[in-house]
């Protein structure tokens, strides 16, 4: 948790200086913000999915696919590594972590293209690009 | 190999079935694991590492040791051993811990049952980074259960009593017990909590960390006393081979059996259905001919008339499907990192360079193709198998053959190779299925070298494209990197055409360069082969391509390539990869397993100062670098090459330099960093498979061309970085020496000729 918090005050302070001195903007508040979120959404990405090539790929592939048809993961899962409900389980799990962590990469892509327009001075397009990272991560 | 039958096998010499593990502790002796130990309470997998593992992780001693009266410490390895020696670095480190004689240890292999033993699938070098810690305790627990066990014989208070060497001695009178005498009572004590346990200084090792440990299972291998899958054999085997639709998709529409049945020795022909999509690890279907010995059977299957139907992927050609892939590689794509502002970046940049890069289908290849042993008795499936993934094997071959789980044992054998194959049971259920076929009678399926190249789980083709643009002074200011490769996730979810974040997290999205403007983007790609992990995944690619092209921008800028390498990886610093997009980390957490841009840099000038980097080359000699972060290691590759006035290549030298945090087994870490270069060497120079009509154009290793001696580096250094804090995060070991190598060599060969290599193999690239 102290990490997670040291990242999103890194973040912050990071978007603070990019976005130069004393021109914080009120993207810029939305971008820290979303970034904290993504950050902590990325970690459990990385817990759902896990280090074995066999359980990310089926967990991330099932993930991917039913948060790109925009469903709940189908139970059963496609190999149950393990009890067939808590690998199920374990499978809705990466998926809500934005599906698979595909849509989290996907929206922190987006906000860093935020974070330029916030550093140019182009507040419509960084709002834009807030917006359109919200959507890919689901709201 | 040699052929052995399995129920006189002695228990602990290469593998032993369940039955045999614990008739071989019951005969005579008194053991720490007393029966069958309750399972461990499960792990929930709610964090990062092993505790994300399915099934986690246990440590109860109980499961994992045994000590005869004679003082015979038995270890119970749940890792499968497929060359990389965790059969012996698993064992190694509870007997450290245990303070045991490695003379007195045995290995036994444990069968398929994670419930009992935790997470066994062996894959994503993480056998040592996951169980580590809990072998530790493993070892420890059984440690203190003797010492108590002593101390409670002498009544004397346990602080006055120590492990050591096999022996318990009580310090103030100088009594000892061996640990054989002490097996039974310290067997009916508690294990002790965890936090109670004294685990040994680092100091105090004696075989962790050291030299000082041979291959467990060496004597048995060099003598034929091994048993592999190949070799599996019990009382009344029948044989099996399966003629498999030739185009991944297709199906047996009709088949005639008759004639296969006319050859002497034919017992029977079986019909396979076809696996539903998703496929996953399903069997491909087709036709089995059962017989009294594989040659009959071989002959028999030779003899089926059948019609295939080859289904969606019967046009599925390399040469097309190249071309696809570079339409893709050419076009903006699905962003997955950004940072900056790549496209005005270029604009405004002094130089623009671009490249795209093509690494073809790769086959694991194990020397010892996919292997099984199935039999059905009273309703009871027994298996012997060179899976990877004893757990998963276990499970779908209950499910296929609709017998519970609880009534399946799967017995996991020495592995000639596996390299991600094994980890798919589709050539166990095989077995199942024909077994089940001919009344539970034990049936061996063997795959010919023909079958495996031509029905594999192909490591992916990829066209990696990347553009650069270059500063007034040759520094790069802007890179955007497309990588288009079908995905492994095609297995599991059919319409999958992305990569999946475990795949972009290889060497894609988390590669730490300092550059203000960086851009990845992952086009579509449709599989049409069925697509499955291999050694080192889809770092190959990536860092074929990444490291190929820092090259030439080193080329471009007019810098020496190594120097170049080193100011774009950048200053020493500590790097989240989450703030880079990368949402696998290896499953670990990225607080303890940060990129740390300074040990690339220092395995970078390690290999580098291993080979001499700088020396005067002669004509037709040069020397490549590169440098990869994966499986949470950081690995750097030296290559020396030669080319003669025909184009030939040879490599007379490469340096490998690996930091792997803290290692347990050195001698076993350069035995991979030499095997993965080895490995990369073939990917560098000859292997591909390719598709035409949908079928592989290789048949055997004459066409799908591994090292050979006459190919192989004639000299492998490796540097070890050395790691003594026990308490740091360990690294993968098994994997990460590969992904470096083929860029390494493809450099030194820029370096030697002025040729670019921007194809893998390099083949008859170089007499063109």
């Amino acid at each position: 948790m102290v990490f997670r918090k040291l990242l999103a005050a890194t973040a912050g302070a990071f978007c603070a200086l990019a976005a130069g001195p004393g021109v914080a903007s009120p993207c810029t508040d939305q971008i820290g913000a979303l970034e904290a979120r993504l950050n902590d959404t990325a970690t459990t990405a990385a817990a759902a999915s896990s280090g074995g090539q066999a359980v990310a790929a089926a967990r991330e592939g099932q993930a991917m696919e039913a948060r790109d048809q925009n469903r709940p993961v189908s139970p059963p899962p496609a190999v149950p590594f393990q009890a067939e409900g808590r690998e199920a389980q374990a499978t809705q799990r990466a998926a809500e972590a934005g599906g698979g962590g595909d849509r989290v990469m996907q929206a922190k892509a987006t906000l860093n293209r935020a974070r330029s327009f916030d550093a140019q001075g182009n507040s419509q397009g960084c709002m834009d690009a807030v917006e359109e990272a919200k959507r890919q991560i689901g709201n | 190999m040699s052929a052995r039958t399995l129920d006189a096998a002695p228990a602990g010499i290469a593998n032993v079935s369940r039955r045999g593990l614990l008739a071989g502790i019951g005969a005579g002796a008194l053991v720490l694991a007393v029966g069958i130990p309750p399972a461990a309470e499960a792990q929930q997998p709610k964090g990062f590492g092993a505790d994300g593992m399915p099934n986690g992780w246990r440590d109860d001693p109980k499961l994992f040791v045994a000590i005869a009266e004679d003082g015979t410490v038995t270890v119970t390895c749940h890792r499968q051993e497929m060359g990389q020696g965790v059969r012996t670095s698993i064992p190694m480190v509870v007997a450290d811990e245990l303070e045991a004689d490695w003379s007195k240890v045995r290995v036994a292999q444990a069968w398929a049952d994670e419930g009992r033993f935790g997470n066994q699938d062996t894959d994503g070098s993480r056998s040592l980074r996951h169980f580590f810690m809990p072998m530790r305790r493993v070892g420890a627990s059984a440690r203190a259960m003797l010492e108590q066990a002593a101390a409670n014989q002498w009544r004397v208070p346990v602080a006055q009593v120590r492990a050591a060497n096999h022996v318990v001695t009580h310090a103030p009178t100088g009594r000892t017990l061996g640990y054989g005498a002490l097996a039974k009572a310290a067997a009916e004590l508690p294990v002790p909590a965890r936090d109670t346990l004294r685990l040994k200084d680092p100091s105090a090792f004696r075989y962790i960390g050291k030299d000082a440990t041979g291959l467990i299972d060496n004597r048995d291998i060099t003598t034929g006393k091994a048993v592999y899958g190949i070799d599996a054999r019990v009382e009344g085997t029948l044989y099996a081979v399966v003629a498999r639709p030739p185009v991944f998709g297709g199906k047996a529409v009709s088949f005639d059996g008759s004639e296969a049945m006319k050859v002497p020795g034919v017992l029977k022909v079986v019909a396979i259905d076809p696996p539903a999509i998703p496929s996953e690890f399903q069997p491909l279907g087709g036709v089995a001919v059962v017989a009294r010995n594989t040659h009959a059977a071989m002959k028999g299957r030779d003899a089926l008339k059948i019609t295939w139907e080859d289904g969606p992927n019967a046009s599925y050609s390399s040469d097309t499907y190249r071309a696809a892939l570079e339409e893709a590689a050419r076009k903006p794509a699905k962003v997955v990192r950004n940072e900056g502002d790549v496209d005005k970046a270029m604009a405004g940049a002094a130089k623009k360079v671009e490249a795209e890069y093509y690494i073809p289908h790769l086959a694991q290849a194990p020397l010892e193709p996919p292997a099984a042993l199935v039999r059905i008795v009273d309703g009871r499936c027994e298996a012997w198998a060179c899976t990877q993934a004893p757990q998963v094997t276990r499970t779908r071959l209950a499910q296929r053959l609709g017998i519970p789980e609880d009534r399946v044992t799967v017995n996991v054998t020495l592995l000639g190779g596996g390299f991600g194959r094994k980890s798919k049971p589709d050539f166990v259920i095989e077995a199942g299925l024909c077994s089940k076929a001919m009344d539970g009678a034990p049936v061996k399926v063997t795959w010919t070298r023909e079958d495996d190249l031509h029905h594999g789980f192909y490591h992916t083709v990829s066209v990696e494209r990347i553009e650069a643009g270059l500063d007034a002074s040759g520094k790069p200011v802007a890179w955007l990197h497309r990588s288009a490769a079908p995905t492994i996730g095609s297995i599991f979810a059919a319409d999958m055409k992305h990569e999946l974040p475990f795949e972009l997290g290889m060497g894609l999205v988390n590669t730490p360069f300092a550059i203000p403007n960086i851009r990845a983007e992952n086009p579509e790609a449709q599989a049409h082969a069925r697509i499955g992990w291999f050694r080192a995944v889809s770092n190959i690619p990536h860092a074929f391509a990444i490291q190929s092209f820092v090259a030439e921008l080193a080329h471009a800028a007019g810098r020496d390539p190594k120097d170049y390498l080193l100011e774009v990886i950048g200053p020493a610093r500590i790097v989240d990869p989450v703030a880079l997009g990368d949402v696998w980390n290896h499953g670990e957490d990225p607080k303890r397993y940060p990129i740390d841009t300074g040990r690339l840099r220092r395995v970078v000038e390690t290999a580098a100062a291993g080979i001499g980097w700088g020396r005067p080359m002669p004509s037709g000699r040069g020397l490549g670098i590169a440098g990869h972060y994966s499986f949470v290691t950081y690995v750097a590759v030296a290559a020396e090459v030669e080319v003669d006035g025909r184009g030939r290549l040879s490599i007379p030298r490469v340096d490998i330099a690996v930091d792997c945090g803290p290692q347990v087994n050195p001698e076993r870490v350069r035995s991979q960093m030499e095997g993965a270069v080895v490995m990369g060497a073939g990917i560098a120079t000859s292997a591909a498979i390719t598709f035409k009509d949908g079928r592989v154009e290789q048949n055997n290793y004459d066409s799908y061309e591994l090292t050979r001696i006459d190919t192989a580096p004639r000299e492998i250094r490796v540097h070890l970085l050395p790691s003594n804090d026990y308490a740091q995060p360990l690294g993968g070991v098994g994997e990460p020496g590969l992904p470096p190598v083929a860029p390494a060599i493809a450099n030194a060969v820029f370096a030697a000729t002025g040729k670019r290599i921007r194809q893998l193999p390099i083949r008859d690239q170089l007499t063109a």
